[in-house]
């Protein structure tokens, strides 16, 4: 006996021959099999009997011992799962309103999911490419004042210092980038580009592979220029461009010496065009300048490959000293650290395009709108499951087991969400070319190819199949026959129907939730754009060719021509984001330096009547070429804790290092000169031609096209060399609020689309509604009820379940969109009648929703309820 | 059941031409059945031919050609005794057919008469 127990091999290689071996075969040949196992035993260890026992049975697995295909011995079972979806189809195609609402429902959900994916997946994978990319990094310098103010740039001289001193880094190369710069070809053809003087490691640095030329000595001469592919061909008509000659900025000869292929869209670095960095001092002798570690300029950035060993920690203490060593006695302490080039698109001290709190939210909002669409399907499903009493009842009589039973409708589900998830494809193919231009990118399908979409879409798949499917499965598998074919209805109606109602409470909060975001963030964006101090409407900035005589005559002229109010030639408009200029401030006779920075907003003496800026006292500055006299705002004062605006006028001014001086001559109001997340600044206005960079010309009523024509042919009769240019302020500024006008475009297309879903799924709610109580309306008529009583009878039951939401999104509205607020210096308060807003619309439309078949069924003839059946 | 009468027919057409080639391993295993005499079963089979001719069988490869030669008549088989060995398992009997019998003599007599047309000295040549 012992021996027989000994020899009984592992029972899932017997399973495995079992399984596929032929009935008629099974018993002999398996006899056969363990006979041999005996055999062996007796020669050699269990362990190898055993393997040689699997190998005979994988020797058994040919086709002429197997089972067959069809018939009833049958190697895989599929006759059930057919079943299961020819019934599964049956079902679908009954209940037409019902699958045509859930297939809907999730269309929409899923649509709104695939685009947030590949929103994020797009983002997240901005500047990805680099080789190396962690140990890419770039200096960025904080600068401590009164606060810490944060930039992504370095001091000129920062990387030759510290590429001498220490011996960190693979490549060191700094970049100086500059905007629409004129480039020339021949006397012809004026393009205006982005520019970037670098150094030759940063082709080592960031991945820009040469399509022509090479790396190494593309950048060797002063004026050699490297460009990619397309823009050579905009350039010069031929990708490879190799010799040809440009002019670029009036003064620099370029000559193309290497071609790089096209920059992918997920970077931010988008120069198309780069010259060598011993150009740079034909530009301005300050951006090279070894000495210049006074000031900081937004175009300078240093990038730097960390050796492999290289920590930042030692880069970073290694550059500790330098502002000690280099720019002492400076009260705008820098600090120097390093930002991980994968940060840079998400940091939004340093500037990046979206930060990753942002991405996050927008995948919890994806992931509200399917859990929407698919609370939609349980609540249909489970109403449904009522008429579908008997078929189970019949089901579990002719044997169905709860397994089954459960099979079958998750088979349902499965077909709906494929349905679905082709629909939802299809959609949000087609709306992306609605919605990338919101989005401000090219948002492309091409994506799909991502390998990341192969992973994102089956768990999606799945998620929503068994999210959706698995408790109306579960509940209706329970139903027990007896009760079922009774007719008496096999659940519990009463809690049935109370989780109906917590699943639409939660869908009603949902949208709730988006409704407050959506308020409070355009009520926040109104607030910002409307009143900045200064009037900012029809204001057109046009370029200043020269600074000389020639820019007063074009001013004269310009302010000549009937449809412009009034004309100023500056260094920026009061707000801007192109031209800041923070300086340290020497007030009097002070030795040190006020603690604070003070802006410097050069402008003649028109300033303050083509913005509208209001003196507050004392006199407009005199006309002047150069700095004789300041005006100051009030939050000099502020920070001066001066509370007199008299008391200040004629006490002298001294800013820039020291170099300019001058009695104060005036106050004005204050106004906003950056975006409501910061601050207001301090503010001097003075006379100062030498930096005047643009012309603002207040418009008058009339055709703007008209007005910008006549102004385009003065000013290019002034300069023909150059390029006319124009923007409205407005238009600029709202370039201030890029990312949030991305986000309030996309929660208000979400709130839209939870609605949307809310509704079809109380639509469908409610047609059942209807149906199943028109008995019972039937007998309120007959006994004198009105129609406005019973639609009272709907529409307070819904009511309630929307105040309940409101219950849960307020709090949790407030609690979000006041976080939110916190980025804003300047912010409104969140008002009880955002809160009143977003309940009444989602009451309103609930209402609309359900008047249809509610008065419908209110208006009902009696008589054909009752008689029916 | 015609259809079953015609489907015999064929068959036996197809006996009666002759043209039943068996394969080498075929004739090996037709061969042991009928030495084995009643006691061949699948393990015995094997059992013989690996004793006898030194040569490793699979259970896969012999049962594979066991049901081919009993589908084309040329063996019949039929269950033993059950007993506690082999997992209580029932062995299978196979015994050669009369066809069976008239193939393999059929097989042999082809042998031979090739054998006989060797010309005497066309072997001694062969060193």
């Amino acid at each position: 006996m012992s021996k027989q127990t000994n020899s009984r091999p592992p029972q899932w290689m017997i399973s495995f021959f079992r399984w596929f071996c032929h009935q008629d075969y099974q018993e002999d040949i398996e006899g056969d099999l363990l006979e041999r196992l005996e055999q062996r035993r007796n020669g050699m260890s269990v362990k190898r009997a055993n393997r040689l026992f699997f190998f005979d049975i994988i020797k058994l697995f040919r086709p002429s011992l197997m089972k067959s295909f069809l018939g009833n011995q049958k190697l895989i079972y599929s006759d059930m799962y057919i079943t299961h979806f020819k019934i599964a189809w049956r079902t679908l195609l009954r209940n037409k309103g019902f699958t045509a609402i859930n297939i809907a429902g999730l269309t929409l959900g899923i649509a709104c999911c695939m685009l947030i994916f590949s929103f994020v997946n797009y983002h997240k994978s901005f500047d990805s490419y680099h080789d190396d990319s962690d140990r890419i990094y770039r200096f960025v310098t904080e600068q401590h004042r009164e606060i810490v103010r944060y930039t992504a740039a370095s001091t000129n001289p920062m990387g030759n210092v510290f590429r001498e001193e220490y011996d960190l880094a693979e490549y060191v190369a700094h970049v100086c980038s500059v905007e629409e710069m004129l480039v020339k070809i021949g006397d012809e053809n004026k393009f205006q580009e982005d520019v970037s003087f670098a150094e030759p490691d940063f082709f080592n640095i960031l991945k820009l592979p040469f399509l022509h030329g090479d790396s190494e000595n593309a950048f060797q001469e002063i004026g050699s220029v490297v460009l990619t592919e397309s823009l050579a061909i905009k350039l010069f008509g031929t990708a490879n461009a190799i010799g040809e000659v440009l002019e670029i900025n009036g003064n620099i000869q370029g000559k193309i010496t290497g071609v790089l292929e096209d920059i992918p869209p997920n970077s931010d670095f988008q120069t198309a065009l780069y010259i060598s960095y011993n150009t740079l001092p034909q530009f301005s002798e300050w951006y090279a300048s070894d000495e210049a570690w006074g000031g900081l300029s937004s175009a300078m950035q240093c990038f730097i490959k960390l050796k492999p060993t290289t920590t930042v920690a030692m880069v970073e203490s290694a550059v500790e000293g330098y502002p000690e060593r280099f720019r002492p006695g400076h009260n705008n302490r820098h600090v120097y650290k390093l930002q991980s080039i994968n940060d840079i698109h998400f940091s939004e001290q340093y500037g990046g395009v979206l930060s990753k709190s942002n991405l996050n939210a927008l995948l919890i909002i994806g992931l509200f709108l399917l859990i929407t669409a698919c609370f939609n399907f349980i609540n249909l499903a489970t109403a449904l499951s009522i008429n579908r009493l008997k078929e189970v009842g019949v089901t579990k009589v002719m044997g169905g087991s709860q397994v089954n039973l459960f099979w079958r409708f998750m088979a349902e589900t499965s077909l709906i969400t494929i349905a679905a998830f082709t629909f939802g494809l299809i959609v949000s193919y087609l709306s992306l070319d609605y919605i990338n231009p919101w989005l401000g990118d090219s948002l492309r399908f091409n994506y799909l190819f991502n390998s990341n979409y192969f992973i994102f879409i089956p768990i999606l798949l799945l998620f929503v199949v068994f999210a959706a499917g698995s408790y109306p499965g579960i509940n209706m598998a329970r139903f027990s026959p007896i009760e079922a074919l009774k007719g008496s209805n096999g659940i519990n109606k009463k809690q049935g129907f109370s989780l109906r109602k917590s699943l639409i409470v939660a869908q009603f909060s949902i949208s709730q939730l988006l409704v407050i975001g959506m308020i409070v963030m355009i009520a926040q964006l109104k607030y910002a754009q409307a009143d900045l101090g200064f009037n900012k409407d029809a204001i057109l900035l046009i370029p200043i060719g020269s600074k000389d005589d020639k820019m007063k005559t074009l001013k004269n002229q310009l302010s000549e021509l009937s449809q412009v109010e009034s004309i100023t030639s500056c260094y920026a408009s009061p707000a801007s984001n192109e031209h800041y200029w923070g300086t340290s401030v020497w007030y009097e006779n002070r030795e040190e330096a006020e603690i604070f920075n003070i802006q410097f907003k050069g402008a003649d003496t028109d300033y303050l009547t083509t913005f509208d800026i209001e003196l507050v006292a004392g006199r407009n500055l005199l006309p002047n070429d150069s700095i004789e006299e300041f005006l100051v705002n009030e939050t000099f004062l502020v920070n001066m804790n001066i509370p007199d605006a008299q008391s200040v006028i004629g006490k002298t001014l001294t800013i820039n290092g020291k170099s300019f001086s001058g009695p104060i001559v005036g106050v004005v109001a204050d106004f906003y000169d950056l975006s409501f997340r910061s601050q207001k600044s301090a503010i001097c206005i003075t006379t100062s031609m030498d930096n005047y960079n643009n012309y603002a010309l207040r418009l008058g009523e009339g055709n703007f096209n008209e007005a910008i024509a006549s102004i385009e042919a003065l000013w290019t009769k002034q300069y023909p060399e150059s390029i006319f240019t124009f923007e409205f302020l407005d238009e600029q500024l709202e370039g201030f609020y890029e990312t949030e006008m991305v986000l309030v475009n996309v929660i208000k297309t979400f709130s839209i689309v939870a609605i949307l879903i809310g509704c079809l799924g109380l639509f469908g709610l409610i047609s059942f509604m209807a149906a199943n109580r028109k008995k019972e309306i039937a007998i309120r008529k007959i006994l004198g009820g009105t129609i406005s009583q019973i639609l009272g009878i709907f529409s307070s039951e819904f009511l309630k379940l929307i105040m309940i939401a409101a219950i849960i999104a307020i709090p949790i509205g407030w609690w979000a969109m006041n976080d939110w607020l916190q980025n804003f210096a300047y912010k409104i308060t969140i008002n009880v009648w955002v809160f009143l807003l977003a309940v009444g619309i989602s009451a309103i439309i609930s209402l609309i929703t359900i008047s249809y078949q509610s008065f419908k069924a209110a208006t009902a003839n009696p008589v054909d309820s009752l008689r029916a059946n | 059941m015609p259809d079953k009468n015609i489907k015999t027919t064929f068959k036996y057409n197809i006996i009666e031409m002759g043209k039943h080639h068996l394969g080498e391993f075929e004739e090996i295993v037709m061969l042991t059945v009928a030495i084995l005499h009643g006691e061949a079963y699948g393990i015995s089979i094997i059992d013989e031919i690996e004793t006898r001719l030194k040569r490793k069988v699979s259970i896969g490869a012999l049962q594979t050609v066991l049901r081919r030669l009993e589908k084309k008549g040329l063996l019949t088989s039929a269950f033993g005794e059950t007993t506690k060995v082999r997992g209580g398992k029932r062995k299978r009997y196979f015994t050669v057919t009369k066809y069976g019998k008239k193939v393999l003599q059929e097989a042999k007599e082809q042998r031979m008469g090739l054998w006989n047309a060797i010309p005497e000295f066309a072997l001694n040549t062969i060193q």
